[in-house]
């Protein structure tokens, strides 16, 4: 997934147009986006459009209320049974949070014949701790299949800007993109507020791209071809990855040189890996790059 | 009898006659050369125009009798004060059951027509459109004889056929100079284009122009020339500045209008109908004026320049023409005060009248020399059959344009609307009242999908291969009610209280209540 | 006692639902009720069958709500005033 849209999850309007902007996924917030006193209304909204299907319900994520609220669990026996999958869990901090969290989903999988396992979580670390634990985390559950970076929490947490310097955002972003790739999960970038600045936006999404975020989240459907584009391979390199995957396929395995560069099987697996994505999100190679 | 857009037609309607229902043709100029009204002027040996502050004496001057048919026009929009002058004084002069011929009917006048409908002053409207409260008053049957309603185009012809001749012309005009020329250019009340208004200024028995400014310089451009101007009473005032001018038109940030607009970009890219010299015009909607601004991008990066752009009026338009988009602008009614102003300094800025713009009979006509027409509507549905003068409910709110006219004309025309508005469906079985018919309409785009018309197969063609996903129009409506629901049908009356002419002057449906 | 659900801004619904001992009666206004009037019937009957729900008090008003948004703001109502302790 490149994109994350963020909708609302108790304004109806917004959840029956959510799928219709081109966003790989969708996130429905119960969390941030949604009133205390409106939490369980909106809980049974979002599980109405799930059980009748209003949303497309394959790309489609919920962000459930925090580990410290005492509003998850109700949240979970609500959805799952109406047929969500993928959990969005926000402000991690401790490994036991996720497990806490796992334990009550395979009960709710048994009790509602789910297959056990069936549901994946997405954990967002948004604070310090959380990305400080964020490999002890990792390793806390099976169920989790990536992790997401919450850039606003975290600056306030530092005292710090979140705008047009990047740089600072660098030690979070690589220590929670290495510990995805330690664990085989993806990683999803923080959403960009600015919603007038579009150089902005892709800068950010540049930066989280190149220090190995294979996505980010947005909050307005004006950013998606913006970050969908950065995060889909560009003609050039689908057309690098092809020349490379055909030659390399020539020699018996082992090293070689492709247009002056070395190939061995790393490079060859990302060469795969880049056809493969350019695939799926429709990238051709132009003219131009032969 | 059925017509050709599978609507129940009477052959004989109370208080209009016998009609002719309509038939599907393919397009073409009628036979009969244009038939101009002959109409016998009363030989005067005081031809130059009067002008007075008299209006009652204009009035009698005119030979107006009971009965008789008068005309204006909506240029005025939202800051027309002269409809209810002018009728608030016919009804004190006891005229009774006139005919009253509008190019449409909104704002101020609203209100001070239906006064006169009830004081027995007007029996008959033809118009192209009207609003809330003359729309209940329609449905409530207290309007004597059914409205005929018009497109830009039909009312047009009718007028210059002789089929609607009209006894008098009431014609407001920003300023009049000495000798009686007329414009919308210049003046206080600026308003713009007269394209409505040159018809009736052409073919009227009688005409009186109308303003609250009188020049003694010579106007700098002229929309009606004094040799069509009986008289001329100057008024305190015509109108409000500010409703006149309206504010500018803001172009939509909503996300479905915004993607609906993306996707119809597509469809004219695809369809390969963007290319040096075409000719394009969309409607004034949100989402029309969004297709014309991602339209303006494409242009852009594409080099291309087009021959020329019309309809509507508004400043982006104007913009677009300076920029070095289109060649020219044909404006028949101008929007706001940008566009007012530069059809009165740039010659690349034309006006154009009704029949001009949109009179089948016209040679000349701007409407079928379209490549693309941008339409919104109320409804459409599996006919392609527009409507955009009904609500899915039977209510009127809406207006007939020169929708039927450049739908006919334009080489592409694409409709664009959301699937549904609220809760309520614009994609359905089958609409309310035909106001355009489906056999001129093209392509629909909505958030939802786009749909092909099936007679169109070379579009089809080249939209499949250009990667689009083109839905079959049944199953969008399919998908569609899924969501929404399935409507009831609102309660069907049996009373006529309206019919839609289409352009040729056969009868396209009625309104019933 | 009495809670809601829902709120008036376009394609919702304002449900309000009281545990009053009366067989259930259910107020429905909406803008499109010569459209929809017969399916809100039929929506917001079943919805309170399924949940059990056979006496009280129930106004709805519809601002062009889909069905499932009925559904769910009539549920999440009810649920309100059984988590108050109501007899509903």
């Amino acid at each position: 997934m490149r994109s994350y849209l963020y909708c609302p999850g108790n304004n109806p309007k917004m959840i029956i147009n959510a799928g219709l902007y081109g966003a790989d996924g969708l996130v429905f917030d119960l969390e941030d986006a949604v009133a205390p006193e409106k939490k369980q209304e909106a809980r049974i909204l979002l599980s109405q459009a799930f059980s009748e299907q209003i949303v497309p319900v394959e790309k489609s994520v919920v962000r459930i209320n925090g580990p410290e609220s005492d509003l998850w669990e109700k949240d979970l026996k609500e959805l799952i049974p109406a047929g969500v999958r993928v959990i969005r869990i926000p402000k991690v901090e401790h490994p036991n949070q996720v497990q806490e969290i796992s334990g009550v989903i395979e009960r709710i999988e048994s009790e509602n014949a789910v297959t056990s396992g069936a549901v994946v979580l997405q954990c967002i670390l948004e604070t310090p701790l959380g990305v400080e634990n964020v490999f002890l985390i990792g390793d806390s559950s099976s169920r989790i299949c990536s992790f997401s970076f919450g850039a606003e929490d975290y600056c306030n947490a530092l005292g710090i800007q979140r705008g047009q310097d990047l740089l600072p955002l660098d030690y979070p972003r690589s220590r929670i993109a290495s510990a995805a790739a330690a664990f085989g999960y993806s990683a999803y970038d923080t959403v960009w507020g600015f919603l007038d600045d579009e150089t902005g936006l892709k800068a950010d999404s540049v930066r989280a791209k190149s220090l190995g975020f294979v996505g980010k989240s947005l909050i307005h459907p004006d950013q998606i071809d913006i970050v969908n584009k950065v995060f889909s391979p560009t003609s050039e390199e689908l057309a690098d990855a092809r020349s490379i995957f055909e030659k390399a396929g020539l020699t018996d395995g082992g090293a070689t040189a492709v247009n002056g560069r070395m190939v061995d099987r790393p490079v060859l697996q990302r060469a795969e890996k880049t056809i493969r994505l350019a695939e799926e999100y429709g990238v051709q190679v132009s003219k131009d790059d032969k | 009898m059925i017509n050709d857009a599978g609507r129940e037609i009477p052959e004989k309607i109370e208080g209009l006659g016998s009609v002719r229902p309509f038939r599907k043709l393919t397009l073409g100029r009628s036979d009969q050369k244009r038939n101009r009204a002959n109409i016998k002027k009363p030989l005067i040996t005081e031809r130059v125009p009067r002008i007075s502050k008299n209006l009652e004496g204009a009035i009698s001057r005119s030979g107006l009798k009971n009965r008789d048919r008068i005309s204006f026009h909506h240029h005025l929009r939202l800051g027309d004060s002269v409809v209810e002058q002018v009728l608030f004084l016919l009804e004190q002069m006891g005229y009774r059951e006139l005919i009253l011929c509008v190019s449409s009917v909104m704002g101020p006048a609203t209100a001070a027509v239906l006064r006169a409908v009830r004081g027995g002053v007007i029996r008959r409207i033809e118009t192209t459109g009207l609003k809330s409260p003359l729309s209940e008053a329609l449905q409530a049957g207290e309007i004597p004889e059914p409205v005929i309603f018009r497109s830009h185009g039909g009312r047009a012809r009718a007028i210059e056929n002789g089929e609607t001749p009209i006894n008098l012309a009431f014609i407001a005009a920003s300023e009049i100079d000495r000798e009686g020329n007329m414009t919308g250019t210049q003046g206080i009340n600026r308003f713009g284009s007269m394209g409505y208004a040159i018809v009736d200024a052409e073919n009227a028995f009688y005409v009186i122009g109308l303003t609250d400014s009188i020049t003694s310089r010579p106007l700098l451009h002229i929309s009606i020339s004094a040799c069509f101007v009986d008289e001329v009473v100057e008024l305190i005032s015509i109108g409000s500045k500010s409703q006149i001018a309206g504010g500018s038109i803001r172009i939509s940030r909503r996300p479905v209008e915004k993607l609906i607009a993306r996707r119809a970009v597509q469809v004219l890219a695809a369809a390969e109908v963007i290319k040096p010299d075409f000719s394009y015009q969309s409607g004034s909607g949100g989402i029309s004026l969004l297709v014309t601004a991602l339209l303006k991008e494409y242009m852009m990066k594409n080099e291309i320049v087009g021959s020329f752009a019309s309809g509507g009026v508004t400043g982006n338009l104007v913009d677009l023409m300076r920029d070095g988009f289109f060649d020219l602008l044909w404006d028949v009614q101008s929007f706001d005060d940008k566009a007012a102003v530069s059809l009165g300094e740039n010659p690349s800025h034309r006006e154009m009248s009704a029949s001009l713009y949109a009179n089948p009979e016209n040679p000349g006509c701007i409407a079928h020399k379209l490549d693309v027409m941008i339409l919104s509507a109320t409804e459409i549905d599996r006919d392609f059959h527009v409507n955009s003068i009904t609500g899915t409910n039977g209510r009127i709110l809406g207006a007939l344009g020169g929708a039927p006219d450049t739908a006919a004309g334009a080489g592409l025309t694409i409709v664009v609307l959301p699937s549904f508005r609220g809760r309520i469906p614009t994609v359905n079985h089958r609409v309310q009242t035909v106001c355009t018919p489906g056999n001129t309409v093209d392509v629909l785009v909505s958030e939802r999908g786009i749909a092909v018309n099936p007679q169109r197969e070379d579009l089809l063609r080249c939209l499949n291969d250009s990667g689009l996903e083109i839905f079959p129009i049944k199953e969008l409506v399919r998908k569609v009610h899924n969501l929404t629901g399935e409507p009831d049908q609102p309660i069907a009356g049996n009373r006529i209280r309206g019919v839609v002419e289409y352009r040729d002057g056969s009868i396209l449906d009625c309104i019933r209540s | 006692m009495e809670k809601s659900a829902g709120n008036l801004t376009k394609q919702d619904v304002l449900v309000r639902v009281s545990d009053d001992t009366s067989p259930l009666h259910i107020e429905i206004k909406s803008s499109v009720s010569e459209l929809y009037g017969r399916a809100h019937k039929v929506v917001a009957e079943g919805e309170f069958k399924r949940l059990n729900v056979s006496n009280g008090s129930v106004w709805i008003e519809d601002n062009q709500a889909l069905d499932f948004v009925i559904r769910a703001r009539i549920r999440a109502a009810v649920y309100e005033l059984r988590d108050s302790g109501a007899e509903i």
